[in-house]
């Protein structure tokens, strides 16, 4: 190594510094912390963390594990997280990709993506109490919905009805996002694409399939990634829904609102079971691991 | 084969300044036509509008004899070559000049058939899997070129296709494009800004400037007979030269040098007895007194001293002053100037061009 590389190196590491150390204490020791956890039956009233091995928590091996996957609670939490991160995941990219269409070719384009991007930055409790508001009895769009048959209930207190809320309200304060980032992609791609393509024969809609959908494949799978990877955590909605209001329920009416971090927040802090919490969040790592790695497939080759 | 005609062709976008002004333009069967220009003259405006890509607003294209004006780009039976290629970025090379083909409806051994016999004739063979960000520039035109060859289009349209590429591999595609239009036996409308590129491909070349079509000609029409004093600026390197002065009869008086004017053109100068008018004399026509081995009746003679000389190894370009006008000179490296020298350079009557001050145009050229 010559003098101007150590140099560098020292310079780089130097700028480095705060961050690496920062990642190890707040990131990579709570996760190995966490690993070692999901180990043992520490429960953080009985056992003082500082004492470690002799404050009488014992390694238990995969018990902690075991018992997760047993319990019908955490199994139906994960059902429910994927049917949670499925939809929202599909529906809000859907919809951002036609609000980007719109505001890409429509006039006011500074005013649509303020306009759609507004929800994205509205705090989650105004949100609920919003559409809690709307989705009850003798609203505007409960009305609405009873034209295609659907009954007039509490939404958010109604078993089957609760996550569907959800779902709705994270598509709408979603969407905006992937709006804008859809509509970056959109501006990427040259116009003389589009030209070629109807010179080699295309009509509009044609264009949209075979230019504009699959030239926009590397947008749609970072929304997915990161999309899955957001939605499959999703917690603090689904907690404020169950426990806001009247009739306020842990895991919601029926406990339709389980989600995985939501029964971890549960088993961790309100049971003090951290070592089984520990595990729940291993599990859903893999969870999400596996989702990921579906798409990184499922989308290979596709990018260009 | 097709026969485009273009008639009193407006392209507007405010109403009030015209990208493209009145132009008529007819390019028949296998012409290799260049529309010439500085940037802004509206040449691709007017190759957008012929490929249905911008909306005339006012006046008619016709190929062929049917109106072309409300047909689809797609119903035009042409292919457009980009300047920036606009390869479909996700589709590999062979997909890429499939498409068009796809959308048509032709057959899929049809199709394979065609884009083999493209792809031998472009080099491109190897690279058929391949996806565009992963080829050389060069590469990328020619796929864009094959994509339009696969058609097998009536009309081949080009805007500025060379302009991405390096010096060299311009040479060799100028090549190529000139071979696919003469086995193709497509008509071909090219746009470039490169005069050299215009000379050497073109069998018609419309020098256009302010979207007014300047002269339409011949590559040799246009360099030794300009219309304007644009397109006689425009066309050459270097640049012609422009030298004022006085006529009166049946010479032009600039500074202590007499030009002799032709008698056949005299007619058509009477007009400007006393008057100041332009001459344009092309860098090329001069040449070294000590190269003419006898005097002749029609020599214009020319005194210079030189400022600077760029020696090119075939030739010399000599910059010089005569009575305080610049003068360049393309000659032969016969001789080994330096600067400060004083030589004697002349240039046939008949190779002088005369141009109205006011106007700018050509005068006689009618009798040319």
């Amino acid at each position: 190594m010559t003098r101007l590389e150590r140099n560098n190196l020292f310079w780089g590491y130097l700028f480095l510094g705060p961050n690496i150390i920062y990642l190890i204490f707040w990131t990579f020791l709570p996760i190995l912390f966490a690993f070692l956890l999901s180990f043992t039956n520490y429960d953080m009233l009985q056992h003082d963390i500082m004492k470690g091995f002799q404050s009488g928590a014992k390694f238990v091996g995969l018990k902690n594990y075991m018992l997760v996957l047993k319990n019908p609670i955490f199994v139906r939490s994960v059902w429910q997280t994927i049917y949670f991160a499925v939809l929202s995941v599909f529906i809000t990219n859907v919809i951002g990709l036609v609000l980007a269409l719109i505001a890409h070719n429509s006039k006011g384009k500074g005013f649509f993506r303020v306009a759609y991007f507004i929800p994205n930055i509205t705090t989650l409790t105004s949100l609920i109490i919003i559409f809690d508001a709307l989705f009850r009895p003798d609203t505007i769009v409960t009305d609405f919905l009873a034209m295609f048959g659907l009954p007039q209930v509490v939404w958010r207190i109604t078993p089957g009805y609760a996550m569907n809320l959800a779902i709705i309200m994270s598509v709408w304060a979603g969407a905006g996002y992937n709006m804008l980032i859809y509509l970056a992609g959109l501006q990427e791609i040259p116009q003389e694409v589009y030209e070629a393509a109807a010179l080699d024969g295309t009509s509009r809609p044609k264009q949209f399939f075979h230019i504009t959908l699959p030239l926009l494949t590397n947008k749609t799978f970072f929304l997915f990634v990161t999309g899955f990877i957001g939605s499959l955590q999703v917690y603090d909605m689904v907690q404020i829904l169950a426990d806001f209001g009247e009739k306020p329920q842990v895991g919601g009416p029926d406990g339709s609102l389980w989600t995985v971090v939501y029964y971890i927040y549960n088993v961790g802090w309100t049971q003090n079971k951290m070592g089984r919490a520990a595990a729940a969040s291993f599990i859903l790592f893999l969870i999400i691991m596996v989702f990921t790695i579906i798409q990184r497939k499922l989308f290979k080759d596709q990018t260009y | 084969m097709a026969k485009i005609q273009i008639k009193d062709l407006v392209k507007s976008y405010d109403g009030e300044y015209k990208a493209v002004n009145k132009v008529n333009l007819e390019i028949g069967d296998n012409d290799f036509c260049v529309l010439l220009g500085p940037s802004g003259c509206g040449k691709t405006t007017l190759l957008r509008m012929i490929a249905g890509l911008e909306t005339i607003t006012d006046g008619d294209i016709y190929i062929d004899g049917v109106h072309m004006n409300n047909v689809l780009p797609k119903d035009r039976d042409i292919a457009m070559v980009f300047q920036s290629y606009a390869l479909y970025p996700h589709m590999t090379v062979y997909k890429n000049m499939a498409f068009g083909l796809k959308m048509k409806k032709v057959p899929l051994d049809e199709i394979d058939r065609r884009i083999q016999d493209a792809a031998k004739y472009l080099d491109l063979e190897e690279y058929r899997d391949r996806k565009p960000r992963n080829l050389s520039g060069g590469q990328q035109q020619r796929v864009a070129l094959g994509r339009a060859l696969v058609k097998k289009p009536k009309v081949f349209l080009m805007d500025e296709p060379l302009s991405n590429l390096d010096a060299k591999l311009r040479n060799q595609t100028r090549e190529t494009i000139v071979r696919i239009h003469e086995n193709a036996g497509a008509t071909t409308i090219y746009v470039t800004h490169d005069q050299v590129e215009a000379m050497s491909m073109g069998t018609k070349i419309v020098v256009m400037n302010k979207g007014v079509v300047q002269q339409i000609g011949s590559p040799e029409e246009i360099f030794e007979y300009p219309d304007n004093m644009f397109v006689a600026g425009f066309i050459g390197s270097p640049s012609i030269n422009f030298i004022e002065g006085t006529y009166s009869k049946g010479a032009v008086t600039f500074g202590d040098t007499k030009f002799k004017v032709l008698k056949d053109q005299e007619k058509a100068m009477d007009a400007y007895e006393g008057k100041n008018i332009i001459m344009g004399i092309r860098p090329e026509f001069f040449e070294d007194m000590a190269d003419i081995p006898q005097k002749e009746e029609d020599l214009n003679l020319i005194s210079m001293r030189i400022n600077f000389v760029e020696r090119l190894g075939s030739e010399s370009i000599i910059n010089g002053c005569v009575n305080d006008q610049k003068v360049t000179a393309k000659i032969r490296h016969t001789h080994r100037y330096a600067i400060d020298d004083q030589i004697d350079i002349c240039v046939k009557a008949k190779k002088v061009l005369f141009f109205d001050k006011e106007t700018r145009q050509a005068i006689g050229r009618e009798i040319r």
